[in-house]
């Protein structure tokens, strides 16, 4: 805790809570592009300083995201693109300054909600995970599959293809539990297995880069009002705020659940929460509503954003392609998340659980204000200056873990990949939770199997185990029924 | 199937990539060895893996075998510029060790700001100036060695 206030703790934090704000407002750049490029940085900082940075760049470029979708009905990040359109109306009518003020306080109630919510139960949940083994593991990565596959918003069955894609690249290599190696076609270095990390900067960086190239987008050329006012950013949206106390409790909670999933995280909370206010509001003249459903967007975000890391801390599993990021993060610092970090590390964990409010309470209003004002300069950076430093920041990035250029072909390979992937509807977020999960649905699955020599009935037995399997049934009933997306939804674009 | 006058969407060619994908995936790992007394041993997630995939793959083609798949991304564009790209990062590791690791980066991000329609010189004054930033910082900041 004590490097959280040390200098370069506070730097962590102001410079995270910048990068992020930077980040999400131009469009494009996604918070988890912003943690990705990131992780060559973090991987050469202490832990206690790296992951309250992680924090701040994510909270405040989830909200940043909403600065594009002010100023150009733009959307800067996925997250922000369920409830844009609203954003760009509003600001026209009420000034950019009190929209993007709904935007910033919305999410920074959503964010504490979405604290408290991880302080309180993440260690529920460590006192229950302290009884899990090797089965219930199984069990976990399997709902955290399922679950991933339903809450992508598209296409189950593309879903579903990403989500095989990933698990396939997780066999690559050694296997986990028998020491055989597999899929290295006589190349040494594949024998390691592929690196998540450098695999997600050419899923999230460079795939960027491809697209661009591809098709070159051109910057907006929008000029934000000159409105300066901080009664308009901070005043009158508290006021909203307290007049739909019980809408933004609601958003955040449904925020919480989605987060809380394996794979799903800030995007899907921010779709389903703004969704249930436009469905409620049909009608009634949705331009009337567009605070409502901008405040559901927005806070339903960032509290996804801290329970995304409940299931990341308290049983190893990420809620969101951040969290995935910070696990490998902990992997690569040999930190072994789950119920012993909570014993091993209780002074990280208490920095975490301060940087979560901290980055809401202070942070992310201050950072709203000034890039909703900052806006303005970076909107007009050219596209191409910004991805040819992209490029650089990913070939280091990739080349640095190792220090293997063989490493920079994997990432170049995997932008390919998901360049292609997002050509043709696929989810990218899938594919990173596949390579997450997928060691340990194997490792687990194989170590079960073996224990009971193969006596599948093992599986379920435990109680546990048992209404771990129940809920991965009610997850692929609930997701075949109420989406009815498993083979009738057309494609969507999703990361 | 398949109505006269057919042709494949996109999804259906990604369907046709993955069932492709997948029954690689079955034949290689089912070269790997079992366990004994007749149980599966590492070729059994890829096994299943690959099953799976073959699956999906064919359950792609036949739900867009016929109906739009309402995919917005057009596939035409600059083709040859992605070539050029991945042609950059695939020379990237033997121009580091022709000229080391700054001068490499310093010309392939001039090669890439290029691509992105920077003009010429602008280009290269981008890629000396990132890679002198990019550098400074990991090499002198983080002390990473480049």
């Amino acid at each position: 805790m004590s490097d959280l206030f040390s200098v370069q703790g506070i730097l962590a934090l102001l410079l995270g809570g910048l990068y992020g704000s930077i980040f999400g407002a131009i469009p494009g750049l996604t918070a988890t592009l912003a943690v990705a490029l990131f992780i060559p940085i973090a991987f050469f900082l202490d832990p206690s300083v790296a992951l309250p940075a992680i924090i701040a760049i994510s909270s405040v470029a989830i909200f940043a995201g909403d600065v594009g979708s002010t100023v150009a009905k733009i959307p800067g990040t996925p997250a922000s693109a369920a409830y844009f359109g609203q954003l760009f109306r509003l600001s026209r009518k009420e000034g950019p300054l009190y929209s993007l003020g709904i935007s910033a306080i919305g999410s920074a109630i959503g964010g504490v909600i979405g604290a408290l919510l991880l302080i309180l139960t993440a260690s529920l949940i460590v006192m229950v995970a302290r009884q899990f083994s090797s089965f219930e593991y199984f069990w976990i990565a399997v709902l955290g599959l399922m679950a991933g596959v339903f809450a992508s918003g598209g296409s189950a069955l593309k879903s579903f293809a990403s989500l095989l894609l990933g698990l396939l690249f997780a066999t690559v290599g050694v296997d986990p539990t028998l020491g055989f190696p597999r899929f290295h076609f006589g190349n040494a270095q594949l024998m390691g297995g592929l690196n998540y990390i450098v695999a997600m900067i050419g899923l999230f960086g460079f795939s960027e880069v491809l697209g661009h190239v591809f098709r070159p987008e051109k910057n907006f050329e929008a000029e934000l009002e000159a409105e300066r006012s901080a009664r308009a950013f901070f005043m009158r949206p508290m006021l909203l705020i307290l007049q739909k106390k019980w809408l933004v409790i609601r958003s955040s909670l449904v925020g919480v659940m989605v987060g809380f999933l394996p794979g799903a995280g800030a995007d899907i909370g921010s779709w389903v929460s703004s969704s249930i206010e436009k469905i409620k509001s049909k009608g009634k003249g949705d331009a009337e509503h567009d605070d409502e459903i901008i405040l559901a967007g927005t806070s339903s975000n960032n509290a996804a954003v801290a329970s995304a890391w409940i299931p990341a801390l308290s049983l190893g599993l990420p809620g969101d392609t951040i969290t995935a990021i910070v696990l490998g993060i902990f992997m690569m610092k040999g930190i072994s998340p789950g119920p012993l970090l909570f014993d091993q590390q209780p002074e990280l964990i208490t920095s975490l659980y301060l940087t979560f409010i901290i980055s809401n309470v202070i942070l992310l209003p201050c950072f709203g204000y000034l890039s909703a004002l900052m806006a303005k300069k970076l909107i007009k950076t050219p596209m191409p200056l910004l991805l040819s430093v992209v490029t650089a920041l990913c070939i280091v990035g990739a080349y640095a873990i190792n220090n293997d250029v063989f490493d920079v072909w994997i990432m170049a390979g995997m932008g390919l990949l998901a360049f292609l992937l997002k050509r043709g509807g696929f989810p990218l977020a899938q594919v990173v939770l596949g390579m997450v999960l997928g060691p340990i649905l194997e490792q687990n699955f194989m170590v079960s199997a073996i224990k009971s020599r193969w006596d599948m009935s093992s599986f379920f037995d435990r109680p546990v185990a048992l209404i771990l399997m129940a809920a991965t049934i009610l997850i692929i009933y609930l997701g075949v029924k109420y989406s009815g997306k498993m083979f009738k939804q057309p494609d969507t674009e999703i990361d | 199937m398949f109505k006269s006058g057919w042709r494949p969407n996109r999804s259906f060619i990604y369907g046709l990539a993955f069932s492709a994908l997948g029954v690689f995936t079955f034949v290689v790992s089912n070269a790997f060895p079992g366990l004994p007394e007749g149980h599966p041993g590492p070729g059994l997630f890829p096994l299943i893996m690959g099953a799976c995939m073959s699956l999906i793959g064919l359950a792609l083609m036949v739900q867009y075998r016929s109906q739009d798949d309402g995919n917005k991304h057009s596939m035409v564009g600059d083709w040859i510029s992605i070539g050029i790209l991945l042609l950059i990062l695939i020379v990237f590791p033997w121009l580091r060790n022709l000229a080391g690791f700054p001068i490499a980066l310093a010309i392939s991000i001039s090669g890439v700001a290029m691509l992105l329609k920077i003009l010429h010189w602008k280009a290269i004054i981008v890629g000396t100036s990132t890679t002198l930033v990019v550098f400074l910082l990991f090499n002198k900041l983080l002390q990473v060695p480049l």
